[in-house]
């Protein structure tokens, strides 16, 4: 636990359009009598209808927070040795729109603003892709249309309107798609809904997190007990905004499940852990800690091997976010290269960043 | 290989269940008989709670998993067998029956059918079980559909003094227990100091409107196992955020089946999602950590097992005083079910007092400790309590 100063690549950073109208300015004419009348950005399902006092307390350049790449050039990527930040929208439920048409139309906007506004201006950005999900088609087009551009890197589900675990077969062509382009499949908190819950709707937000760690689990044991990871042996999911604490338990509880997963599932080859391993990674951002400094070390490292599953993320420029230096305090330094940057540059394809200068990092024992 | 190191234990949650339909009908009133044992020719149910209402969580092929192979007894309801698997161990001092297929009937859509249901079943196991053994006590079962109903029972059946909790069953109202509404059932289960029993399974019914697990309806039963936790988060997260451990500060809970490693990082995350939005809940006092620690009780039913066994002690040993939280119930005759001897294996030996004894002795409303006075309880059931 300690500083650090080496490569940073951050795969959670939430950038926004100034105004909807950045993004209409994508849409096709046909949408010119309605798109003023319809949300451009709806809001995420796990705000709506609670009061929730969460401001934004980021500097702004004008507009909404992280609506400009100077703002975010300047809070970020100069500052703090920045290999990549991924950006991943605010926070793209666009699928959620109730017209298919309008929605899928939407989808394709999102994706040419992003390249547009922000790709273009910096190599160290690059972006996930929102997809029209309900519309399997549409959004296999959709990866096809944009999936090779060198700076998107992965699909976003920050939505979920067909409210089916994301190991469902509905979504295997999606997943076909994004492995021949290379894209990881990204999950991020916002995809829960009222009917999703266990147990009934929450109530209030509170209510709502005490099943998020569920929610992460049972979309990684889907993409296992639905053979995902055996159809698609190249792919990676990538789960942001969950927290990392969540693992240990769950490891622990699909491997005692072994049995019954191959009674049930006879295709699952290996134990859960062993593709969690392989494939899986999940966002450093909301760090979960404990009363003591090195709580939540101690708490991961019942698990072997955890520390290849974390990839850094500041979430950017929420309220919530963590800066890396607050991350490198509460995780092992022996396990900073591989959070910070290694994680992630084998998840997403990159090559290691060139490092002209040995990061100075910190080896005293954890 | 560590053993107990604790000289009685306390079971807080073993399952017994009723053998047939048959077993409850003599404590029902007269209309339900024609619906449950019908004149020849009609169609029969089965108050099993498994043929009543559509099947709990389907195992392969949309079966319900068959439990101790396919014994065509339902598993808990032989005495003699109970008598030779639990009670015969040596170092059992209690045993608290709570029902795991039973419960099911909780959810049984037509509610008035579902409260009697209940009802009959409290007094049956009073009359079949509790007489049998001294070391036996029941929990009050309710439907929770109708809370004053549910309200109502638990001060009918509390004032026996060898019920010792409430088993909530379903969310009645398919929400989840924080909920206003439910409030009178926890406003007469303080009064009478009984604490709630919420139990991974009672939210499985197909009927429930809500999947048994985050994120949606998982395809497989090993799924549904391994996310066992996540109706008792649902739950837990509601009964704080909705403050309901502030308008009943007495009120104890018991959540029975979903193991306990998760116990650390569940508490982190919800204290940071609580600190991040706080000011929209100004009823909530406290931390939902500190809560949890003093109003919840999480049972060793479904104990992970992970490889490295010491492990496990050491996880949930970074929250301070969780030895005061995790309590002995045994999960008879679930097929994973585990004797203390098993359990102990791996829980450190300096918990052992408390988790096999003392927390159980704590937290349930023994004989001795029924409050308020008896006879003031008798005198409100005499002027209409049920």
């Amino acid at each position: 636990m300690s500083s650090y100063s080496g490569p940073i690549v951050d795969i959670d950073v939430h950038n926004s359009p100034a105004t909807p109208a950045e993004i209409r300015e994508y849409l096709p004419a046909k949408w010119n009598d309605v798109k003023s009348l319809i949300p451009a950005v709806p809001t995420t399902n796990l705000l709506v209808g609670y009061f929730t006092p969460v401001p934004h307390v980021r500097r702004t350049d004008g507009g909404p927070p992280a609506s400009s790449y100077k703002v975010i050039k300047e809070d970020l990527l100069d500052p703090f040795n920045y290999y990549k930040a991924i950006l991943t929208h605010n926070i793209g439920q666009y699928p959620e729109l109730l017209n298919q048409y309008y929605m899928v139309d939407v989808c394709r906007a999102a994706n040419d603003w992003m390249v547009d506004r922000w790709l273009s201006l910096d190599e160290r950005l690059a972006a996930v892709m929102v997809v029209p999900t309900p519309m399997i088609e549409e959004a296999v087009a959709e990866i096809h249309r944009l999936g090779d551009h060198p700076q998107i890197v992965g699909i976003l589900f920050a939505s979920n309107p067909l409210r089916r675990p994301l190991g469902d077969p509905i979504y295997h062509p999606i997943y076909a798609a994004a492995v021949q382009h290379g894209l990881a499949v990204t999950s991020h908190i916002g995809i829960e809904h009222a009917s999703t819950y266990p147990a009934g709707p929450p109530a209030s937000l509170m209510a709502s997190t005490g099943t998020l760690h569920g929610s992460a689990g049972h979309h990684i044991s889907s993409f296992i007990t639905h053979g995902v990871f055996e159809k698609f042996p190249d792919i990676k999911l990538i789960l942001k905004e969950y927290g990392i604490a969540l693992l240990p338990s769950l490891i622990w509880r699909l491997d005692a499940q072994y049995q019954r997963l191959r009674r049930e599932s006879p295709w699952v080859k290996r134990y859960p852990s062993e593709y969690m391993h392989d494939h899986l990674s999940l966002s450093t951002q909301p760090l979960e800690t404990g009363e003591r400094t090195h709580d939540l070390a101690e708490y991961l490292s019942v698990i072997d091997g955890i520390e290849d599953m974390l990839c850094f993320s500041s979430d950017y420029p929420h309220t919530s976010m963590d800066d890396h230096m607050y991350v490198a305090r509460k995780l092992p330094s022996a396990w900073h290269r591989k959070l910070f940057y290694e994680n992630a540059c084998r998840s997403y394809g990159w090559p290691l960043p060139p490092i002209d200068v040995e990061p100075q990092l910190d080896h005293a024992v954890a | 290989m560590q053993s107990l190191s604790c000289s009685a234990v306390v079971d807080g949650c073993a399952f017994h269940e009723w053998p047939s339909s048959a077993s409850l009908l003599d404590y029902m009133d007269e209309g339900w008989h024609e619906l449950i044992s019908p004149r020849q020719g009609a169609t029969a149910m089965s108050l099993r709670g498994v043929r009543m209402l559509s099947d709990p969580f389907r195992a392969p092929g949309g079966l319900m998993e068959l439990r101790n192979g396919s014994a065509p007894v339902v598993p808990g309801s032989d005495y003699d067998a109970f008598e030779r698997d639990i009670l015969a161990q040596n170092a059992i001092e209690r045993v608290v029956l709570g029902y795991d297929i039973g419960l099911q009937s909780t959810a049984i859509v037509h509610r008035y059918l579902a409260r009697d249901v209940a009802r009959a079943a409290n007094d049956w196991t009073v009359e079949n079980w509790l007489a049998r053994d001294d070391r036996l006590y029941g929990m009050v079962l309710v439907s929770t559909a109708i809370p004053e109903d549910a309200a109502a029972e638990i001060r009918r059946v509390g004032v026996n003094e060898r019920m010792v909790a409430v088993a909530l069953g379903c969310n009645g109202l398919g929400r989840p227990f924080g909920e206003p509404a439910y409030h009178p059932i926890f406003e007469a289960a303080e009064e009478l100091g009984l604490p709630i029993v919420i139990q991974v399974g009672s939210d499985i019914a197909s009927d429930m409107p809500n999947p048994p697990v985050a994120g949606g309806l998982p395809s497989t039963y090993a799924e549904f196992r391994a996310h066992a936790p996540h109706t008792h988060w649902a739950h837990t997260t509601s009964l704080i955020a909705e403050g309901v451990f502030t308008r009943f500060p007495k009120l104890k809970a018991l959540l029975v089946g979903g193991g306990a490693a998760w116990i650390p990082a569940w508490l982190w995350n919800v204290d940071y999602w609580y600190k991040m939005t706080a000011a929209a809940y100004p009823w909530v006092e406290r931390l939902p950590s500190e809560y949890f620690l003093e109003h919840i009780r999480v049972s060793t039913h479904s104990l992970e097992q992970p490889p490295q066994p010491e492990r496990l002690g050491k996880a949930l040993g970074l929250i301070d005083g969780i030895d005061r939280v995790i309590l002995y119930t045994s999960g008879y005759p679930d097929e994973d079910w585990e004797t203390a001897g098993q359990i102990a294996t791996r829980l450190p030996a300096e918990w052992h007092e408390r988790v096999f004894r003392t927390n159980a002795e704590e937290l349930f409303r023994w004989p001795m400790r029924v409050t308020p006075p008896q006879e003031e309880l008798v005198a409100r059931d005499a002027a209409g309590g049920r």
